[in-house]
């Protein structure tokens, strides 16, 4: 099958790299609770081509992330994407009690957990948080953060014909863009309990620095 | 039910209750599960997966794991099955498909993945899950018994109930009997280890098979892991 496409943004990219890998092997698969659908971009239109190679999964975070392990001992490169790295958190045991420790004990283990990050554009405490610092602490992880749409294809490509696990974070912001984006200065950012009075904070400092009343 | 086998993990284990003060990890003796593991010896295949717990030595001989690698692995030898790295509890035999771990029902997820996998492969290999009367109060339990029921996953749940928790009995822990809450999720429920294997086997679906049984040694070692739990070794006459 030759894959005609010319992609532009981080989400085209990231698309296309998941299409060539389906394709060139078999044992790739793509898991999480909404890849049917998309996930504004990511998998757009590779269920309908590779419906053997996808599975839905339920909101049973524990199970995709230690279901993961699973899948890749049994000889498959596992793309599971989880839309909030919040949602990741829900079920860290695989992540800190088997994956890193199967992986020193030799076993190949090609697993990337896709997760997006929404710091800094006012999605709430609970869609916010980064939590990639805590998978660079954890021996036997690779951490990628892709900052440019040609890197967001490679390093993803990388990591789904690796033989490790991986914690592929994007920034939702990201996204639709052709291009780095800086993020903004966390130091204006003020974190509050409601959502509402964080973005309001997020928002008014940002017209007072770009000078808008 | 194979004698041999069933003769072979009691003196293993025994043999181990006489050597606990040599033993530098957390370990935890079968003795009173041996006969479970050796009706599994029966009918399990070299191609089958089998996951376990920090309860192990008995599923890994079992699967016909070596009692020499296992020895040594236990007294944290370099020339034990995971050189010494994982001791007792997460023994790990890439040649046999045989995984333990010392998390409670840290693997039942990696089990299911695993019997997905081997759906997807198309071989005829099956998944034995093995766990204990705690396992099953991990949500992740739970969320397995529901996705293989649904995938119709080739995988057997297999619950060797000793009604206790360390210290603490299954009535304070649990609301109700475990075998009548998994019927439900459309599984197949066995008393009977071979029928339940075999149910697996044939018809590709997830089943579950819980095998009451009384623990014949103290939780853990008791020489090195004094602290850890109120029981003296052995808590059981032989009878």
């Amino acid at each position: 099958m030759m894959i005609n496409k010319k992609p532009k943004t981080f989400a085209e990219h990231i698309n296309l790299a998941l299409e060539e890998s389906l394709n060139q092997d078999s044992n790739v698969l793509v898991g999480g609770q909404l890849v049917r659908y998309g996930v504004a971009g990511l998998t757009t239109g590779l269920y309908e081509k590779f419906q053997n190679q996808f599975i839905t999964y339920p909101v049973s975070e524990s199970l995709m992330n230690s279901s993961a392990m699973g899948l890749a001992l049994a000889g498959k490169r596992v793309v599971m994407i989880h839309v909030r790295i919040d949602f990741l958190a829900s079920g860290m045991c695989a992540l800190v009690n088997h994956i890193p420790i199967w992986y020193k004990k030799g076993f190949k283990l090609p697993i990337t957990f896709i997760c997006q990050v929404g710091k800094g554009m006012g999605q709430g405490a609970q869609h916010s948080k980064d939590l990639s610092g805590w998978f660079m602490n954890f021996e036997g992880w690779q951490v990628k953060t892709p900052t440019t749409p040609t890197e967001a294809y490679s390093m993803l490509k990388e990591s789904i014909h690796g033989d490790r696990p991986v914690l592929y974070v994007i920034h939702r912001e990201l996204f639709d863009s052709t291009e780095s984006k800086p993020l903004p200065d966390p130091s204006i950012i003020k974190l509050c309990g409601a959502s509402q009075r964080h973005e309001e904070e997020f928002y008014r400092t940002q017209k007072k620095l770009s000078g808008i009343k | 039910m194979s004698l041999e086998m069933l003769e072979k993990i009691v003196s293993f284990e025994k043999r181990l209750q006489m050597n606990m003060s040599k033993i530098f990890n957390p370990t935890h003796l079968s003795l009173g599960h041996e006969h479970v593991a050796a009706e599994l010896s029966d009918v399990i295949r070299d191609i089958d997966w089998v996951f376990s717990t920090h309860r192990n030595h008995h599923h890994y001989l079992a699967k016909g794991g070596s009692e020499e690698a296992l020895w040594d692995e236990i007294m944290g030898k370099e020339t034990g099955l995971n050189k010494g790295f994982s001791g007792s509890q997460a023994i790990t035999d890439k040649s046999l498909n045989f995984h333990a771990s010392a998390i409670l029902g840290g693997l039942i997820g990696v089990a299911t993945g695993a019997a997905y996998a081997i759906k997807l492969n198309g071989t005829s290999a099956i998944v034995v899950c093995c766990i204990g009367d705690a396992g099953t109060e991990q949500g992740v339990f739970w969320e397995s018994l529901n996705f293989s029921s649904l995938n119709q996953l080739p995988i057997l749940f297999l619950c060797e109930n000793n009604g206790m928790s360390v210290d603490a009995r299954i009535e304070e822990r649990q609301s109700t009997e475990i075998e009548p809450r998994i019927r439900p999720f459309g599984i197949d429920t066995f008393k009977n280890l071979t029928e339940a294997v075999n149910n697996v086997r044939e018809l590709r679906r997830p089943s579950f098979c819980e095998q009451k049984v009384v623990l014949r040694a103290a939780h853990l070692n008791m020489a090195t892991m004094m602290d850890l739990c109120d029981q003296k070794e052995p808590i059981h006459d032989d009878k």
